[in-house]
């Protein structure tokens, strides 16, 4: 009865009510949206404010605790806020590698499953694609929804009136005409087609960034890519084309002598069983160096064709090598620049290049390149000099 | 007689330089153990012995050698390889959450009132001893008492961090035990070493804080303090050691590639991030300490019942937030040498942080600092309040407002924005053809000299508020400090729009005049000051306490920020390790490997955040109570020179 009778005591209780009920709400909040919707989190911080800041406000002895508190949680939701208004992205981490059997064996699902795999292990597409619905892609177009937009694209005008560095994969191949093909001539002729906003700096979106990914250092199979496409239909919930007709699509696009097996050599060396070796050795420099796929990633000085590559550095090792071979990071155990070379070209990852990828190098080039090439490529790369002239290529 | 009481003296100043000597050896001793040197001489050592075990013991059997993945020398195995996890039981016992979260919880809590309680004792010592070399005696009374009254905060918080470190080990035993069971079998010998230095660090602390009143005179006064360096030196080796093993989670050392442990635990103490990782915290936690206690001091203002309650708390903010931003200035200059080295340890893990996937964050980091550098200008011009004379200055208040939230802006706007296709179409492009100009790097780098620059004229301006320049020169002084920051603000803005008109290759060179500029400021500018205001005129006394109420809520803003962009940065630093348990050598194969989006972080964050703080108000609260009858010294009306320029 005395209770009822005391007004402010009565109205402390109520307005401590009112301050559970706002923290209950605030905590509920948190709850249900805690791995879902996270950008609503905030709002139970807003509670949480006009909890403390009105309890603050009618319990004066512990005024200055709730007032402050209630400053902090301000604070504290206005930079959470900041941050879920920018771009949300997703760090997936990389799958374990497994190879391509048949992939015919395998049920629309696992095809799928492989594709992820291949998506963010070996074919690195994660490095400048994002996948996600509501991602922004920074680098390169978001894939999310690619299967119904390629259709649409294939139907464009700049797509058909294309005006780029390279307007077909090759000679008489053509260019695609539904998604299934879109999806394989984006992958092995990225520079047929640039979506816009995504070209090389300074191109005019006329060249894509875009490495051919059935060519080294990718060197995805046919069958890989078919995987990767598979997971771009199934994981939006829609019927994945038949395998054939993805393969055909590919064959397309791929002349028979670029596209790469599943296992490098054997009797499986499919097309007209050539040498697995790259080069004989006795080729003029320029053909031997592009042969040799240095060309596609290095920049090598005095080779004509071999000056715009960026995936792998300018090869001054001449100037470099001796300050590579200092460096902290360095693991090797070459005590000159000819010993340097060789080690890099048998085991890339020894030492990687600051600004450069791991694991981009094929390790492979010990058994693909036989002794000679490797000698003429040692004698010409270890003579280049920053800021020298090369030396004469045709006399080497 | 007299000859005996100046050897009496005589004596007294030995015992003293034999203390200094004491003090500095001790100080110096994480240094000495730092050396990369001793790492590499310890493992010579154990590779000669293993040699002459190998040629004395035929009988010895064979023992595996392994490759160290750091230092790239040979050392003999003597641990099981790295474990390979999978998502089960075993490896992962979880309840009905996610354990990565509850781990983040438990660390960053740990680390919250770990930094606390190593960064206070810094300052407290520093403050003790400038007391005791103050000829002033009631200033030299104040000076101790603060240090007293800094010490008691930090006293309850010291079994708190111990709880949580308890909390911390039981949490990672019940929900990452494979992980946990590899890491204590490669770091048992230096965990036991750091169980003892924490019993040490107890045993000194609260002797060193019960022992206050009884040791306050003379030679023991010294020894008082000299336990202040030992408990340094305590706390300081304990943080380093548990550095180690965080930054053997990132660039791991003295295992080999199959993370097969190599017998050296220096080894592994000593990788490659530990020192920097070392120096970019010892500084932060200053910061973040500074911080806490002004929050603490500003609590208590608010709080206070008198005027003299007031003018103390006033002014232990005062010292501590010009603790807390004297050692955010070096802060940055540590966070660069860190990322150095992470580029330096490997290149993906620089790109990762700087241009890939946790990029953002540090545009968040950014707003941070923005908002950090406006609160502190706008607490000085508060602190003018203080003074007669200030008036003097205050015209000049809403010009420094207005440049620096045009910097502030500029600083802010994003290089890139995110846009459907049609808002990209409208818009001509990724960049706005107007605003897009202020979101790139030469306009950002001159927008933050230029805010750095302005905090350093408030301060110029705080420091000679209340005082009339009595020098013969004082007006050519005056020209000089016109001319300094006057060629420094042309000079910087100069430099950022020309940086429109060259090559990005050039352009990055540019920042180095600019920086330049801005130290100028800052050394120059403060020596002509403080030159200028010897033997100057004081226009009236700093009155400690008459202060608005405003300014203690921009500490409480100083505070939260510093604390947020703790679990921000900290954050940083873990997640660089993307799916490693340890980088490269034990990957993370649980539920959790992935790394959340940049939202759910600082939801995180803000939840560690504000967790810390409301326990925290809740030590302040339990601080109050046992303080109730300390009479406080009068200090208002007496005459103190600021801090500021005092140390």
């Amino acid at each position: 009865m005395d209770l009822l009778k005391n007004k402010p005591l009565l109205f402390k209780l109520w307005i401590g009510l009112l301050g559970a009920i706002l923290v209950l709400l605030a905590l509920n909040n948190y709850r249900v949206n805690f791995s879902g919707n996270s950008r609503l989190l905030p709002v139970s911080l807003g509670l949480f404010t006009a909890a403390t800041f009105m309890l603050g406000i009618y319990f004066q002895k512990v005024r200055v605790v709730m007032h402050g508190a209630a400053f902090m949680i301000v604070v504290a939701a206005a930079f959470a806020g900041f941050a879920n208004w920018l771009p949300q992205t997703i760090g997936e981490p990389p799958a374990l590698e497994e190879s391509v059997e048949d992939i015919t064996s395998l049920s629309p699902q696992e095809l799928a499953d492989l594709g992820e795999k291949l998506t963010f292990g070996k074919g690195k597409c994660s490095l400048c694609h994002v996948f996600g619905s509501s991602e922004h892609g920074e680098r390169a177009p978001n894939m999310f929804g690619l299967a119904a937009r390629a259709n649409e694209i294939v139907q464009l005008d700049s797509y058909k009136n294309r005006d780029t560095i390279q307007t077909v994969a090759y000679d008489g191949s053509g260019i695609a005409e539904n998604a299934v093909e879109y999806m394989a001539e984006s992958h092995a002729c990225p520079n047929c087609y640039v979506s816009p906003g995504y070209g090389k700096r300074g191109t005019n979106d006329r060249e894509s960034p875009m490495p051919a990914i059935h060519k080294p250092p990718l060197s995805l199979t046919i069958d890989e890519m078919v995987a990767i496409d598979t997971w771009m239909y199934v994981r939006e919930g829609l019927d994945a084309p038949p395998i054939d007709d993805m393969r055909l699509a590919y064959e397309k696009f791929i002349p028979e002598d670029e596209r790469p097996q599943a296992s490098a050599g054997g009797e499986e060396a499919g097309s007209g069983g050539e040498n697995p070796l790259l080069t004989t050795g006795n080729e003029p420099l320029p053909d031997l160096f592009e042969k040799a796929q240095c060309t596609i990633c290095h920049i090598i000085p005095g080779i004509p064709g071999a000056d715009d590559a960026d995936f792998g550095p300018e090869l001054y090792v001449k100037t470099s090598a001796p300050k590579r071979m200092k460096d902290k990071g360095y693991t090797g155990a070459a005590s000159s620049v000819q010993e340097y070379i060789l080690e890099s070209i048998m085991d890339p990852n020894l030492y990687v290049v600051p600004d450069f990828d791991e694991d981009l190098m094929p390790d492979d080039f010990g058994t693909t390149l036989n002794a000679k090439t490797l000698f003429r490529i040692i004698n010409y790369i270890s003579q280049l000099e920053e800021g020298k002239t090369p030396p004469d290529y045709e006399k080497m | 007689m007299k000859r005996l009481f100046e050897g009496g003296m005589r004596n007294k100043q030995l015992l003293s330089w034999v203390a200094v000597v004491v003090i500095v050896g001790a100080l110096l001793l994480p240094l000495v153990i730092s050396i990369p040197l001793l790492a590499q001489e310890f493992e010579e050592a154990a590779l000669e012995q293993a040699a002459a075990e190998e040629i004395v013991g035929e009988e010895v059997p064979v023992q595996q050698i392994g490759r160290d993945v750091h230092y790239g020398d040979e050392g003999i195995v003597q641990g099981p390889p790295a474990p390979v996890t999978s998502d089960n039981e075993n490896d992962y016992p979880r309840y009905n959450f996610e354990s990565r979260v509850i781990i983040w919880v438990a660390t960053q809590q740990h680390l919250y009132y770990g930094s606390f309680v190593l960064a206070v004792p810094i300052f407290v010592m520093i403050i003790e001893f400038i007391g005791m070399v103050t000829k002033d005696r009631s200033m030299a009374k104040k000076y101790d008492t603060l240090a007293y009254d800094f010490i008691k905060i930090s006293i309850v918080a010291y079994s708190i961090t111990a709880i949580l470190g308890g909390v911390l080990v039981f949490t990672f035993m019940i929900l990452y035990p494979t992980f946990w069971t590899y890491m204590t079998k490669i770091f048992h010998p230096a965990m036991h070493v750091y169980v003892l230095l924490f019993l040490a660090e107890s045993g000194t602390l609260y002797i060193y804080y019960y022992g206050w009143e009884a040791m306050k005179e003379g030679l023991l006064k010294w020894v008082h303090l000299t336990m202040a360096v030992f408990l340094n030196v305590f706390g300081t080796v304990l943080m380093m050691l548990a550095n180690s093993w965080a930054t053997f989670m990132m660039s791991p050392a003295g295992v080999d590639a199959e993370g097969q442990y190599l017998g050296n635990v220096w080894l592994a103490v000593h990788n490659h991030l530990w020192n920097p990782v070392n120096i970019h915290r010892l500084l932060g936690n200053m910061v973040f300490g500074g911080g806490i206690v002004a929050a603490y001091a500003a609590y208590r203002f608010l709080s206070a019942k008198n005027d003299e309650e007031r003018a103390h708390y006033d002014w232990m903010g005062y010292v501590a937030m010009f603790i807390a931003v004297a050692f955010l200035i070096p802060l940055p200059f540590a966070g660069y040498y860190l990322m150095r080295e992470v580029y330096a340890y490997r290149q993906q893990m620089g790109i990762t942080l700087m241009g890939g996937l946790l990029a953002w964050l540090f545009i968040i980091q950014a707003v941070l600092i923005g908002a950090l550098f406006l609160t502190t200008n706008y607490y000085l011009w508060q602190g003018m309040e203080r003074m007669r004379g200030a008036e003097r200055y205050q015209k000049y208040i809403k010009y420094m407002t207005f440049v620096l939230i045009v910097c502030f802006l500029v600083w802010l706007t994003p290089h890139t924005m995110v846009m459907t296709p049609t808002e990209l179409k409208e818009m001509g492009g990724q960049q706005h053809p107007v605003v897009g100009n202020y979101g790139v790097m030469s306009a950002k780098n001159g927008a933050v000299n230029i805010i750095i620059t302005t905090t350093i004229l408030s301060f110029l301006l705080y420091q000679r508020c209340n005082k009339i320049p009595t020098v013969s020169w004082a007006r050519y002084g005056n020209i000089a400090l016109w001319m300094l920051f006057g060629g420094a603000f042309v000079n910087i803005i100069w430099l950022a729009i020309y940086g429109y008109y060259i090559p990005a290759n050039v352009r990055v060179g540019l920042s180095v005049p600019q920086v330049v500029s801005t130290l100028s400021c800052l050394f120059i500018g403060t020596a002509i000051n403080l030159l200028m205001m010897r033997g100057a005129k004081p226009t009236g006394p700093v009155e400690w306490g008459k202060i608005s109420v405003r300014s203690q809520y921009a500490i409480f803003m100083l505070a939260t920020s510093f604390t947020w962009m703790m679990g921000l940065m900290g954050y940083i630093r873990s997640s660089v390790r993307l799916h490693w348990h340890v980088n490269e050598v034990m990957r993370d194969n649980s539920p959790w490997a992935f790394t959340h989006t940049i939202g759910f972080a600082a939801n995180m964050i803000s939840f560690n955040v504000l967790f810390f703080w409301v326990t925290l108000l809740f030590v302040f609260w339990l601080g109050t109570l046992g303080t109730k009858k300390v009479v406080v010294e009068k200090v208002r009306v007496v005459t103190v020179p600021a801090p500021a320029t005092s140390h």
